[in-house]
């Protein structure tokens, strides 16, 4: 396994130089929009991660589809590299890539809201104390999600080129990882909607809008939301590997 | 002998296609093992199972002496090398980053011996050339170089001259021989290009339907393809002790043929057999190649 994760770390390097950028570059620009919006960092910071999650997926997708449209997954398996070795080697690197970019994404936009916050760039009327509070209680309570929650998304994106193996598999993954994102949308359609609301609650991409807010929300239980990311991963994983593990391959 | 593959038996059904039907072959340690078959016959479909690619509907194989159904296959499998139909290489990488690549797969603990295999395959001056602005040869001679990487026992190469121009035919050629003579690496090279086969191969396997219909050293093979005159007799007693009186080379088939492996004078072989109380019944020239063979078994399968 250590041979497979450092060859996709090598063959990574690239991209992960240029998301870092992109990383940095969009958390700044994250913080600024947000500070520019209402004067608070803790506001708005759901759909920036989304987005964020998307590009990620997209990285995934497109990476993996590419080593089986150009047929380089047969070098791994040639040479005697299990299917199970090679399904978790991708799943590991990118659940592990989205971790630490996304850990980076949020102390960097940590970091910028309370550079423009001293620097006073922004003029605008800011929210009262007690909704101050109330939102960024919110934020870092939802911390521990947001990082558990990309990480997870990539179980799908890693799932949907590996069943494909094609080029088809990295579109899909892209337009998929915007469908799924733009679900916890059909609850302001549907409201009280039960079964929209179980399936926001265990999807981690919609997870990530869930707990942002100007309400208290005294029942959230961040364990029970990753407790759902990992078994939203895990099915994932697990299916995914049932599909490759007896898959015909070219 | 040592073989190095061994199958027993396989198949392989896709739906209601069997590709491989029982196909049962042994692959003789450092031999050049030409597969010869039409498109279709089931080649690349047994070439995907022995490297992990597929797997067998039933039946089995041993490479190395491990069985396909041993979890120790993966261990085996990595003293193999490969190029299955077209070159697997990264398009956006050189040729050097492509060989890194592979070595990182494997494990390797320097980068020692890439310039030396690039060098093998007449790849050494590419440079900073990405992959996809490669030729066909170029591309599969860096395909050969990645099945090489790791000093594997048996490289498998399905049909490596399939689009090369003939310089790229004879460059791939050599360095097969190369490989084989050098470092004694067994090569099993599918192709239905014949004639090309006829230079490389030391034994053969022809494929038909997913069956192997015979398999044969190069030397039996040269043998059944050797210039000969088939001749049909009353006796072939007669015939032999005729024919080792003029000190001519023969092969006798049964009690009234014979395949006589030079030009003799007929008039006076005639009537020597004419003397002994033997008759010709009919003369025929037979000068079958490689082509012709695979053609007689392929048809004779298929009656």
């Amino acid at each position: 396994m250590s041979k497979l994760l450092n060859t996709e770390l090598h063959k990574l390097h690239d991209i992960i130089v240029s998301m870092l950028v992109i990383t940095l570059i969009y958390a700044v620009i994250g913080a600024f929009r947000s500070m520019s919006n209402r004067n608070t960092i803790y506001l708005g910071f759901g759909e920036l991660l989304a987005i964020f999650a998307i590009l990620i997926c997209s990285v995934t997708g497109v990476f993996i589809s590419q080593d089986f449209e150009n047929n380089t997954v047969r070098n791994k398996l040639i040479i005697g590299h299990t299917r199970l070795k090679v399904y978790f080697s991708y799943q590991i690197i990118f659940a592990l890539l989205a971790l630490i970019l996304t850990a980076i994404f949020i102390a960097v936009y940590i970091l910028s809201g309370k550079i423009f916050f001293y620097m006073e760039v922004f003029r605008s009327e800011p929210l009262d104390t007690e909704a101050m509070k109330v939102l960024k209680e919110n934020f870092f309570k939802a911390l521990p999600v947001y990082l558990t929650a990309v990480p997870a998304f990539t179980a799908a994106a890693v799932f949907i080129p590996t069943a494909l193996r094609s080029v088809a598999g990295g579109v899909l993954t892209v337009y998929l990882a915007y469908t799924i994102n733009s679900l916890p949308a059909f609850s302001d359609f549907f409201p009280n909607n039960k079964f929209i609301e179980y399936i926001n609650e265990i999807l981690p991409s919609s997870q990530i809008f869930l707990m942002e807010g100007l309400s208290p929300q005294p029942d959230f239980s961040p364990l029970k939301y990753i407790a759902f990311s990992l078994a939203f991963a895990a099915v994932l994983t697990a299916s995914g590997y049932a599909l490759f593990r007896k898959a015909d391959l070219k | 002998m040592e073989y190095v593959l061994k199958t027993n038996g396989l198949c392989k059904q896709y739906r209601n296609f069997k590709a491989l039907n029982g196909l049962s072959m042994n692959i003789p340690k450092g031999s050049i093992y030409g597969f010869v078959g039409k498109n279709g016959a089931g080649k690349t479909t047994l070439i995907r199972l022995v490297c992990g690619l597929q797997f067998p509907t039933s039946g089995d194989f041993e490479l190395y002496g491990v069985k396909s159904t041993d979890s120790k296959i993966s261990r085996s499998r990595s003293r193999i090398g490969a190029v299955v139909e077209t070159p697997s290489i990264y398009p956006s990488m050189t040729a050097e980053e492509n060989l890194k690549i592979q070595y990182r797969l494997l494990g390797m603990p320097s980068f020692d011996g890439i310039e030396e295999l690039l060098k093998l395959v007449g790849l050494e001056n590419t440079g900073k050339k990405k992959a996809k602005n490669f030729s066909l040869g170029m591309k599969q001679r860096l395909g050969i170089a990645i099945a090489l990487c790791g000093n594997p026992d048996l490289i498998i190469l399905d049909e490596p001259i399939n689009g090369l121009d003939p310089q790229g035919i004879i460059e791939v050629r050599e360095l097969i021989l190369k490989l084989n003579r050098e470092r004694q690496i067994t090569v099993l090279i599918s192709s239905h290009i014949l004639e090309e086969l006829s230079k490389l191969a030391t034994h053969y396997g022809f494929i038909d339907s997913g069956r192997i219909v015979k398999e044969m050293s190069a030397e039996e093979l040269e043998q059944a393809c050797r210039k000969c005159i088939h001749m049909e007799v009353t006796d072939t007693k007669i015939l032999a002790r005729v024919l080792d009186g003029m000190g001519i080379a023969y092969k006798i088939l049964d009690e009234k043929t014979a395949d006589v492996y030079a030009k003799p004078v007929f008039s006076r072989l005639a009537l020597e057999l004419s003397k002994e109380g033997c008759e010709v019944i009919s003369m025929t020239e037979h000068d079958e190649n490689l082509e012709g063979f695979f053609m007689e078994l392929v048809g004779g399968a298929r009656r």
